[in-house]
């Protein structure tokens, strides 16, 4: 099992289109993903779960991976987060 | 009118008000398509049972994604990228696995029938999203409702494909969504009512261009209408006539005919060149939001778009789009509609339309605050991407540039440096544009009006955009109830604004379009060409009427009726005047309410 923690810096959170994106890249791994936040925790693989997290900017949020590619899935999650984030940057 | 009849009571007729979005008439037998609609009694399942029930369940996921697949095929190339994203989340929350699991312990814990457990476990998820303040999350609500619909159709055995012929029906639903509208084209239906809906929503633009009558808007109406009930839905005036009596109804029939007659009547002005009687040429162009909408332009014959809203394209999204996405939008059009002109309007935020990627505080005076061009100055950077894609795009076609709300000479120095800059930029990439651009400004604030004859010398073109300027020389906000009526474009102080404008313009040799709803307004129309508008540029599904009325005057005589408006002294004096002077060009057409209401 591979587990990190991350920041949540982005503006919007993780809702919305972030949810989306986070969603699509953890279905491209066969092994389980699932996301914490304060006690609560969902499916990563689910859209409506990642969106009911509610995490917004500033919240702390710990991704889990377990069985296949499991290292690779969480380091991909990671990436993607830090993108959204460098996205908005270059906007403003 | 209410009026007894001698049938029985839950038969009378009885007339409901909506807002109209799309003309036409439509008559036919309302079909109801909504939540409400579907009963889920709650059944306790025996435990041998328990697996078909489940079986069931994941067989109707699986069929519902082949429904939507079906759609998207059929759908296809047309759609935009904000349109297969809005397809993607469907087919992501329908094969959510926490729904699905959830829904499946369900049944097996409780014990209880597929569809009852998945219609609970949506309408949670439909309850918490609806509620969330991020629009994106809202309309996921959306599409949560309408997933739960077809699953729970798939469930009982009943899709909607086989819930009757669809064909000739009136459709009534709370809100309906692309997918929706698409499928209800396929089934030729006859028009749409909704409950809810908006006028500037996605939907609304897309049964508009598929000039599908329809209202929005009327309260309760799932409560007061059954399938099978016969109606009468009037676009053109937002009224529904159920249970209409015999009456009614052939007078309802002459209508719609007559409407037809002259909607085909002004098809066949499509392919007749923008000439008045009297071979004095004048030019019809389209207003437009979305690249989409380029398509039903062209079905109008060769007429080129007068305003390309940029707003949308900065609205529709949560983040700011990229000059890539911008440039693949305005290309589009632009190459689509050569060699006809396209004028690029740059985004027109603030105001009532709030951008998603701007922190902005809730003004007290929002139309008075930070909006369109001073947004666009303040923002150099967001503002310049804009320019280098519309510079891009010019090379592509016949591309014309205009800003928004200009009050100043100042603003106007301060974007042509800002212009300047971008190309630039654009010859040290070797990136091709067109250098000569013409550039022109939008009239919509008085001080400009004030400064016409300076801001004439420094820009291209004018165009007058009537809903703006009207509410700032009136002093009135059309949003509130109270003072809306005293919004008039016929107010002989707008008129007059109007005729100043043109007077500095023509000093300069420069035109002067309308772009507007006043330009879609066919009583203004003799009116503003009297008084020198050469272009008017409306909504799509204006464009043949508004080339028709155009067609069927002579300049000389427009010049006389635009004198005349100019001596009388009260609105009401000039628009009787003007009704006048359509009835006689137009005989018949008040009857159909033709001139009563115009589209934007």
């Amino acid at each position: 099992m591979v587990e990190k923690t991350i920041h949540i810096q982005n503006s919007m959170g993780l809702h919305a289109r972030p949810a989306a994106r986070f969603v699509k890249i953890a279905s491209k791994y066969p092994c389980h993903i699932e996301i914490t936040k304060d006690d609560l925790t969902v499916d990563g693989k689910s859209i409506l779960g990642v969106m009911s997290l509610a995490a917004e900017k500033g919240s702390v949020v710990t991704i889990r991976a377990d069985g296949d590619k499991e290292q690779e899935a969480v380091e991909s999650l990671i990436i993607l987060l830090n993108e959204i984030y460098d996205e908005e940057e270059i906007q403003k | 009118m209410k009026k007894k009849s001698k049938n029985k009571s839950n038969c009378q007729e009885v007339i409901l008000k909506g807002q109209p979005i799309s003309p036409g008439i439509a008559i036919g037998k309302a079909f109801i398509l909504d939540e409400d609609y579907i009963e889920t009694p709650k059944e306790r399942i025996p435990v041998h049972k328990i697996q078909d029930q489940i079986d069931k369940f994941k067989q109707a996921i699986h069929d519902t994604t082949h429904d939507l697949q079906t759609i998207i095929d059929q759908v296809g190339m047309r759609v935009s990228a904000h349109k297969r994203e809005i397809f993607d989340a469907h087919m992501m929350i329908l094969e959510d696995s926490q729904i699905i699991d959830q829904t499946i312990s369900e049944i097996k814990n409780k014990q209880i029938n597929a569809d009852y457990a998945y219609f609970n476990i949506m309408r949670n998820y439909q309850r918490a999203l609806s509620a969330s303040s991020d629009s994106y999350l809202k309309e996921r609500a959306t599409d949560i409702r309408d997933l739960k619909r077809r699953v729970i159709r798939r469930i009982q055995g009943i899709h909607r494909e086989q819930t009757g012929n669809l064909k000739d029906t009136i459709v009534i639903s709370h809100e309906l969504n692309l997918f929706d509208i698409y499928a209800l084209t396929n089934n030729k239906v006859a028009g749409i009512v909704m409950q809810g809906g908006g006028r500037t929503t996605h939907t609304t633009i897309i049964i508009r261009a598929l000039e599908l009558p329809a209202i929005i808007g009327v309260p309760r109406i799932l409560q007061k209408i059954k399938t099978d009930d016969m109606l009468v839905a009037n676009g053109l005036t937002g009224e529904i006539i159920l249970n209409p009596e015999q009456k009614t109804l052939k007078k309802c029939i002459k209508k719609r005919n007559n409407f037809k007659k002259y909607e085909q009547q002004y098809l066949r002005v499509a392919g007749v060149p923008s000439v008045t009687l009297d071979k004095n040429k004048f030019v019809v162009s389209a207003n437009i939001e979305l690249s989409d909408e380029v398509d039903s332009v062209i079905a109008h014959g060769e007429l080129g778009i007068g305003l390309f809203r940029t707003e949308y394209i900065f609205m529709s999204e949560d983040k700011l789009p990229t000059e890539e996405e911008q440039y693949e939008k305005y290309m589009t059009v632009v190459k689509k509609i050569y060699p006809l002109p396209v004028t690029i309007r740059t985004f027109d935020l603030g105001g009532d339309k709030i951008a998603p990627f701007v922190e902005t505080e809730s003004e007290k005076n929002p139309f008075l605050g930070w909006r369109a061009i001073r947004m666009c100055l303040d923002m150099p950077d967001i503002f310049k991407k804009q320019l280098r894609a519309i510079l891009r795009a010019s090379v592509l076609g016949n591309v014309k540039l205009m800003l928004p709300l200009i009050t100043s000479i100042e603003e106007i120095y301060a974007t042509k440096l800002l212009i300047e800059e971008v190309k630039t930029e654009l010859k040290s990439q070797n990136i091709d544009f067109d250098p000569h651009i013409p550039t022109g400004i939008m009239i919509e604030v008085p001080s400009a009006v004030m400064l016409a004859d300076r801001l004439a010398k420094e820009v291209d073109f004018f165009s007058i955009g009537t809903n703006d300027l009207v509410q700032y020389v009136l002093a009135v906000d059309r949003g509130n109830a109270r003072v809306a009526n005293l919004y008039n474009f016929f107010h002989p102080a707008v008129l007059r604004m109007i005729k100043s404008t043109l007077k500095a313009a023509k000093k300069q040799n420069i035109p002067v379009s309308m772009c507007g709803e006043m330009a879609g307004e066919p009583l203004a129309v003799p009116l503003l060409f009297g008084l020198g508008i050469s272009e008017f540029s409306v909504s799509p599904v204006m464009l043949l009427k508004i080339k028709q009325i155009l067609r069927s005057i002579k300049f000389f005589e427009a010049e006389k009726i635009s004198r005349h408006c100019m001596r009388l002294h009260t609105t009401d004096e000039i628009e009787r005047y003007l009704r006048g002077v359509m009835d006689k060009m137009f005989p018949r057409m008040d009857e159909d309410n033709f001139f009563k209401r115009s589209y934007k």
